[in-house]
């Protein structure tokens, strides 16, 4: 692993050059290392989050992110008491608990919404079962809230490449993503094979999660999968145009909760999220065609005219 | 008027009654949840026709659709679409899939040119890498291709809207530039016409007979039997099963298989199920 070793190396150096340009008081967190694994992680997974909340957003998968998030927990936990790799664990758990779902909806009456909330609370509560037998609370607490200021080397390895993985895989597969997310039927009368996308999409979704474990955590990660691709979708009416503004979204909620975060000593996920929402909330109120503001003085200006 | 239609089928009709049917269908069951939506429906379309599938609501028109689409598999019987099982066929892009406009989100970021521009996904991936590749970077036949859909379809002006900013007809119009852009043997069009004003619906008939002078193979489903009558080459009634299928005026002649296309319960009386 020594080539990655030197990515990671090379990475951190080049971030700290551009670091270097900024004012002092702006650049001086970043004299420590940790600070400096802090901002690249938190830079991988506001870029990855804010990327895949457009497909989020348009294929309304909110709750459905919401679930898998939560539904990962007990993979994590096994996966640890068994000795693989946390991702393996909490692919499978997310994936298990997909098909549970569709199970669920398929073969009796009960609707989505009823079927998400049953299995990934579930799910959840067998994690944290598994998790209070095996570790201690402050454990637990680091799964569910994450702690970007605590990411180690090997941490930021796995986040660098989880969303290396599916940032290649929405760029390569933009137009199957496309076609599947506006018309599934249509999808498929071209001849995609849908399942493929659909249980593709879930693993990119498991994959950001679990990239995105350390820094914000479990509860919170869904709010980075959902509010990014919220608020590029009120400023923009182009697939390409809205994934580039989520992606600078997340990227920004994700550096500006790093620094409140570090400077007033609170919990790096709930920063993030905060800063997230407060970006939603301007888009809400300015963008320039579909926020508020804008829509209101149209109206007011037509009343004046007509 | 009917003369000049007459004349259009014999050609139509003619030189293209070798090779193997765009559609053809044995026996065909299938349904949902042990109940038979299609029972025993026997099908055959030559390639090169025009066809409207006319029936009531609820006869199984849409499940047709998707069996022939190899969307779901025939719980029995036998279906062929140019000689090929349907998920070959359409694993092979030969079917083009234009679906009715409300079942679509309109907010949905897209242009015009985004929509007609996927339906070349099927060429695309024959094409190897360009698959993978963005859209400035595509050679230029899927240009052409998408600017021939436009233009047949007369949405070129509108090609850079959003597609929440389109009217009825114009969402009609570009799901038909959509299908039209994938260059398919056969295309099957579900209510084409419905919330279509005049000047849109004269558009989409010249698109289609232009297609069938082309040699391709049109299947639409229409409750408009007047309009299936002056255009259409091939009239199916279809009832959960193929109650006729011929040309407009002998099917319409047929005042039995009329009443039966006509009647959800009387069909179901006369196939002895319920």
């Amino acid at each position: 692993m020594a080539w990655a070793e030197a990515v990671i190396d090379v990475l951190l150096a080049g971030l700290m050059a551009v670091v270097g340009l900024l004012p002092e008081p702006l650049a001086e967190p970043f004299g420590y290392q940790f600070m400096q694994r802090a901002l690249l992680t938190a830079i991988a997974v506001g870029l990855v989050c804010g990327v895949l909340s457009c497909f989020v957003v348009l294929k309304r998968w909110a709750l459905l992110g919401d679930a898998i998030s939560h539904a990962v927990l007990p993979g994590v936990a096994i996966a640890y008491l068994i000795g693989w790799p946390f991702f393996i664990g909490a692919f499978l758990a997310g994936a298990l608990t997909s098909l549970g779902i569709g199970f669920i909806e398929r073969t009796t009456r009960l609707k989505s919404d009823t079927a998400i909330g049953i299995m990934f609370t579930a799910a959840f509560a067998l994690g944290v079962v598994i998790i209070s037998q095996v570790a201690t609370s402050t454990h637990l607490m680091h799964v569910l809230f994450g702690n970007v200021l605590g990411v180690d080397r090997s941490a930021l390895l796995l986040t660098l490449s989880a969303g290396g993985i599916a940032l290649l895989a929405v760029a390569l597969g933009y137009k199957a993503l496309f076609a599947y997310t506006f018309d599934e039927i249509h999808a498929r009368a071209l001849g995609m094979n849908t399942a493929v996308i659909h249980y593709g999409l879930i693993l990119l979704l498991t994959l950001t999660i679990v990239a995105s474990l350390e820094t914000v955590g479990i509860i919170l990660v869904v709010a980075m999968l959902i509010t990014p691709g919220a608020t590029a979708y009120l400023l923009t009416d182009r697939l390409t145009r809205m994934i580039v503004l989520a992606a600078a979204c997340g990227v920004i909620a994700a550096v500006v909760g790093l620094y409140l975060a570090y400077y007033f000593d609170v919990a790096s996920g709930g920063a993030m999220v905060l800063v997230s929402a407060s970006l939603f909330l301007l888009a809400l109120l300015l963008a320039p065609r579909h926020g508020l503001l804008p829509r209101w003085v149209r109206r007011w200006r037509a009343l004046a005219a007509g | 008027m009917a003369q000049t239609v007459d004349s259009n089928r014999a050609i139509g009709a003619a030189g293209r009654s070798g090779g193997a049917a765009a559609i053809e269908a044995e026996g065909l069951c299938a349904g949902y949840h042990g109940v038979d939506v299609v029972a025993d429906a026997c099908l055959r379309i030559p390639s090169g026709e025009l066809v409207a599938l006319v029936g009531p609501n609820g006869a199984g028109k849409s499940t047709l659709l998707k069996l022939i689409m190899g969307l779901i598999r025939p719980r029995r019987g036998k279906i062929r679409i140019g000689g090929l099982a349907p998920t070959a066929a359409r694993g092979a892009g030969n079917v083009a899939y234009m679906p009715q406009h409300e079942t679509l989100d309109w907010d949905f970021p897209a242009s015009v040119r985004d929509l007609v521009f996927s339906a070349r996904y099927p060429r695309l991936r024959r094409s190897g890498v360009q698959r993978w590749l963005p859209r400035r970077l595509l050679g230029r036949e899927h240009h052409q291709a998408v600017a021939e859909a436009l233009s047949a379809t007369a949405m070129e002006e509108l090609a850079d809207r959003h597609i929440s900013e389109l009217s009825g007809g114009q969402k009609k119009r570009v799901l038909l530039a959509r299908a039209l852009a994938q260059q398919a043997q056969l295309l099957l069009l579900d209510e084409p016409l419905v919330g279509v004003d005049r000047s849109s619906e004269a558009l989409i008939f010249e698109v289609l007979r232009d297609l069938r002078a082309a040699g391709r193979t049109v299947v639409l489903v229409t409750h408009d039997i007047a309009g299936a009558r002056r255009h259409a080459d091939r009239l199916v009634l279809f009832n959960r099963s193929v109650i006729a299928s011929g040309p407009p005026e002998e099917v319409m002649a047929d005042e039995r298989a009329l009443l039966r296309a006509a009647d959800p319960l009387f069909a179901r009386g006369l196939q002895g199920a319920d």
